[in-house]
């Protein structure tokens, strides 16, 4: 390979290290909680007054709705965010997370109008099975977000199997099983973001 | 107003960064690229081949453009010191190398357009 190929090959390559070893801060801490609030307030709204004769459909569509307006707000406000805090490396530190991302939130969307439409009796194993999707989506984007993140995709993960028991066993599904995983997992996600902006700030002289 | 200065001038290189552009700093900066939770103070004294003095120094200039951070703590009972590249450092770096790219495709175009091309940049 000639000197000049092998000189922009290198440059390549760094650029791509740089890509991959880059944390992604465009998750805004202050928006986790405000959805961790918003969970709360669903499944609060939920026991208090359900919707007249609301059943599991209904249930299921409220969370969906929720769930899909959490990805797609934190979505716009992670691309203005990302472009502010990354600079340049911006669009591809985007492209990289959603490409890590995108899998499951098919995987979700195809899970949940298949269980709907196919199979409806087991419609209250989607709560359980949404918090494992978002448990493994935490995993599959580990290198590229603050460390802290691991325990949050831990904490999601294990609800997800809980809940998924306790529906099984009890056949009714209850608010608080969308509503505290996600109060406690979106608080501790905002933590860990909170943390990992602090720490890019704060540097002490040699 | 940095394109239209580019492209008046596009052999001036305006965003080839001094701070990077020096062998030690780019040893440096290379070195902490790959590492999201940075090198030790004597980490980078090993990989990069300077002594004590040199390294502080070529550190300094780095933390003063805001691209290099910098932090004192404890590894164990030991004093340690540990960098890492900011933000700012990773994305001023990305421009750098953009620049550097730029520079290399056109050094190797105007190879081409004078009929020379052995293959290398270097003679020997």
């Amino acid at each position: 390979m000639r000197d000049v190929d092998l000189a922009l090959s290198d440059i390549s390559d760094i650029r791509a290290q740089l890509v991959a070893s880059t944390r992604f801060l465009g998750i805004s801490p202050g928006f986790n909680t405000v959805l961790a609030f918003l969970a709360f307030a669903v499944a609060l709204m939920q026991t208090w007054q359900p919707a007249p004769g609301q059943g599991d459909f209904t249930y299921i569509a409220v969370w969906a709705a929720v769930l899909v307006a959490s990805f797609f707000i934190t979505a716009v406000q992670a691309i203005s965010r990302s472009h502010r805090l990354h600079g340049r490396m911006a669009g591809v530190l985007l492209q990289s997370v959603a490409q890590k991302i995108l899998p499951f939130i098919v995987a979700g969307v195809i899970l949940t109008c298949v269980i709907c439409a196919y199979a409806p009796e087991s419609i209250r194993l989607l709560p359980g099975l949404w918090q494992l999707l978002i448990g493994l989506l935490g995993f599959a984007v580990l290198t590229g977000v603050p460390r802290g993140l691991i325990w949050v995709a831990g904490w999601y993960f294990c609800s997800g199997i809980l809940v998924l028991a306790v529906a099984g066993q009890t056949g009714a599904l209850s608010p608080w099983m969308m509503g505290i995983p996600l109060f406690v997992g979106q608080l501790a996600a905002a933590h860990c973001f909170s943390r990992a902006n602090g720490e890019s700030h704060v540097c002490k002289k040699i | 107003m940095s394109a239209k200065k580019s492209d008046q001038a596009p052999f001036a290189y305006h965003g080839l960064d001094r701070v990077f552009h020096e062998k030690a700093r780019l040893g440096i900066v290379s070195s902490l690229i790959g590492h999201v939770d940075g090198l030790t103070f004597s980490d980078l004294k090993a990989l990069c081949d300077l002594t004590d003095g040199n390294l502080r120094r070529h550190l300094q200039v780095l933390e003063e453009a805001g691209y290099v951070e910098i932090a004192k703590g404890y590894d164990g009972k030991r004093p340690c010191t540990r960098c890492s590249l900011s933000a700012e450092g990773r994305a001023k770096f990305v421009d750098y190398l953009e620049v550097l790219e730029r520079v290399l495709r056109q050094a190797n175009a105007v190879r081409e357009d004078s009929g020379f091309d052995s293959g290398t940049l270097l003679p020997g």
